[in-house]
């Protein structure tokens, strides 16, 4: 079945775009994803992802690059929220709620609408096989912004994860690197649209870097481990979907979801497993 | 000092990503779809076995009967599924990719332009010549109103545009594979006697329903080109099966219709939900034709009209006999 897979890599270029696509795409989220993970802004992410398909109806409806319409949705989304916490007391996760349905609700409307083949279940789940050159060159140019981003800021994003607090009172304009981590998370979900689809950015962004918090010490360790497990992961999600002919994203989010599970048991401190037998 | 050290770094970085941004909408704004129409031949191969993909149903089993043992015929879109909307899987593009010849439909029946089948024809660098639309000899006929003008892509529910599209099956395998240039003429010969014959039966009979009777509703306007060869009066439900399908207005109108032009009976096809059709009914107090119609795709293996041929004969043998139901 290996050997098979890697003659099929060699053999079609479509496979090779769908691989290098989202190996990235998994680097990304697994960077980012840490620090949605340590700052708890988890739902925050699911939120934005699903706040993207206005964004990218109305990119189909102009005839843009879907990127551009969906980055433009998901920072409104991002920024609806912050308005709504705000000036209000509505509580984050309420906040969150409130924008996103209507944002995927407002979505299905545009979608449906467009009366164009906009495939709504490509756009769901995702297809990273049948990722265009365009996409992917547009995905290689966000993981370039992501990472230079947060390997230049990397100790004031450091700080003001761990102490926000200490942060703040150290001059760090805090709320301006809370708006940039949301720009970057942004970017990073409509990048992943192309391979697994709105529903399912979530666990891309999210499992792999709680599977690293349960490995590391270290804000850079758990970077690190998160980035390797996403693109790991979408590896051996390609290649299961190859050799089973089953549909790559969901296949990707399940092997994520196994990765975890097996750390959840086994990790060398955390793990489960040697709790109880402690 | 840190502060003066990161507004160096930020201006570093803003210039950066503004000279990024800027490139980025510089370059690459526009969709990038392919054209399906290439005007040249497909590309010779003396193989014994031509590997062919076709996009749904109706056209492998028009392939597999042409092609014969001299091909290999492999379908995408699986009876049940739809062939407007499908989503590829991992073997799906790998047969695309090593096919020799891809026969589609066309009239936007796979989506046209945007559609899935010009996405996964683009990402495997398929080469444009070799995917061959069936229907291009076909007129092509419209729904919708003035400003929303669709194309309507069920011509092949009329047995002269199955003509068409099997002799495109056959000039296409004769010009792609010359070494068995007979065997394939010879297939085609056979099967246009049969269609031949299925034709005059459709002028026929069609032609020999009363004045009266001559009504048609179905749920989709997928029967267009029939009642439009056929001078019948058709009343639809929804006009093409990608958007609403059933919404109250359009069962208004449709019951309206039906109250000005009294059809005999209605029909519901096999492969729609049946439920606004049954409330029209219940509105309207037509009753709906016991057997459903096939439009979208042929019968599964074993059931009547599986095949495109006997899915014709079975459609006329439905539509005669429904419409001369006397009250």
């Amino acid at each position: 079945m290996i050997s098979q897979f890697i003659s099929d890599v060699m053999e079609f270029s479509f496979l090779q775009r769908a691989l290098v696509t989202s190996i990235v795409i998994g680097v990304i989220c697994g960077v980012i994803g840490c620090f949605i993970v340590l700052r708890g802004l988890s739902l925050m992410g699911d939120a934005i992802s699903h706040a993207v398909l206005p964004g990218v109806a109305i990119s189909y409806m102009l005839g843009i690059n879907f990127f551009y319409g969906a980055a433009l949705f998901g920072l409104l989304a991002a920024l609806g929220i912050g308005f709504i916490n705000q000036n209000s007391n509505i509580k984050n996760d309420s906040a969150i709620g409130i924008v996103f349905s209507a944002f995927l609700a407002l979505g299905v409307l545009l979608v449906a609408k467009a009366q164009s083949t906009i495939d709504l279940t490509e756009v769901l789940f995702g297809n990273v096989l049948t990722v265009k050159g365009e996409d992917r060159t547009l995905t290689l140019i966000v993981a370039a912004i992501v990472l230079i981003i947060v390997i230049v800021f990397y100790k004031e994003f450091l700080l003001s994860t761990f102490d926000s607090t200490m942060a703040a009172a150290s001059g760090l304009p805090v709320k301006f690197i809370h708006y940039t981590i949301m720009v970057l998370l942004t970017l990073a979900t409509v990048a992943s649209l192309q391979t697994v689809g709105v529903i399912l950015v979530v666990s891309l962004l999210i499992t792999p870097a709680a599977t690293a918090y349960l490995l590391a010490d270290r804000l850079s360790t758990m970077i690190v481990i998160s980035s390797f497990i996403g693109a790991l992961s979408a590896v051996i999600g390609l290649f299961l979907s190859f050799s089973y002919n089953l549909p790559s994203g969901v296949v990707i989010v399940l092997v994520i979801t196994g990765i975890f599970i097996i750390t959840f048991f086994l990790a060398p401190k955390e793990g489960l497993l040697w709790k109880l037998v402690r | 000092m840190e502060t003066c050290k990161m507004s160096d770094m930020k201006n570093l970085v803003g210039s950066v990503l503004v000279l990024t941004i800027s490139l980025i909408l510089a370059g690459c704004s526009s969709q990038d779809d392919v054209t399906l129409e290439s005007g040249k031949p497909p590309t010779e191969t003396d193989a014994d076995v031509v590997k062919i993909v076709t996009s749904f149903s109706m056209i492998e089993d028009m392939a597999a009967d042409i092609g014969g043992e001299h091909a290999e015929v492999i379908n995408l879109a699986p009876i049940g599924t739809d062939p407007h909307e499908y989503e590829p899987k991992p073997d799906d593009m790998k047969n695309i990719a090593r096919s020799d010849l891809v026969f589609y439909n066309g009239l936007n029946l796979e989506g046209g332009d945007k559609g899935w089948l010009s996405k996964v024809l683009n990402t495997t660098d398929y080469p444009v010549r070799n995917a061959v639309e069936l229907t291009r000899d076909v007129e092509p006929l419209y729904i919708g109103d003035k400003d929303n003008k669709e194309v309507n892509p069920h011509a092949f529910i009329d047995p002269h545009v199955g003509e068409k599209m099997i002799r495109t099956i056959t000039d296409t395998l004769v010009e792609k594979n010359p070494k068995n240039k007979e065997y394939f003429r010879k297939n085609e010969e056979e099967y246009l006697k049969e269609l031949h014959q299925i034709e005059k039966d459709y002028d026929e009979q069609m032609s020999s329903i009363p004045g009266e009777d001559r009504v048609f509703v179905t749920s989709e306007q997928a029967f267009q080109y029939l009642t439009t060869r056929y001078h019948l009066k058709e009343g639809y439900i929804w006009a093409i099966d990608t958007e609403e399908n059933g919404s109250p207005e359009q069962i208004k109108n449709l019951v309206q219709f039906i109250g000005e032009n009294e059809p005999p009976v209605l029909f519901v096809e096999s492969n729609v939900d049946t439920r606004p059709m049954e409330t029209v009914s219940r509105e309207s107090n037509v009753p709906i034709y016991e057997k459903p119609l096939y439009s979208d795709e042929i019968g599964k293996k074993g059931e009547e009209g599986d095949t495109y041929l006997s899915y014709l004969k079975y459609n006329l043998e439905v539509i005669t006999d429904g419409l001369s139901t006397n009250e």
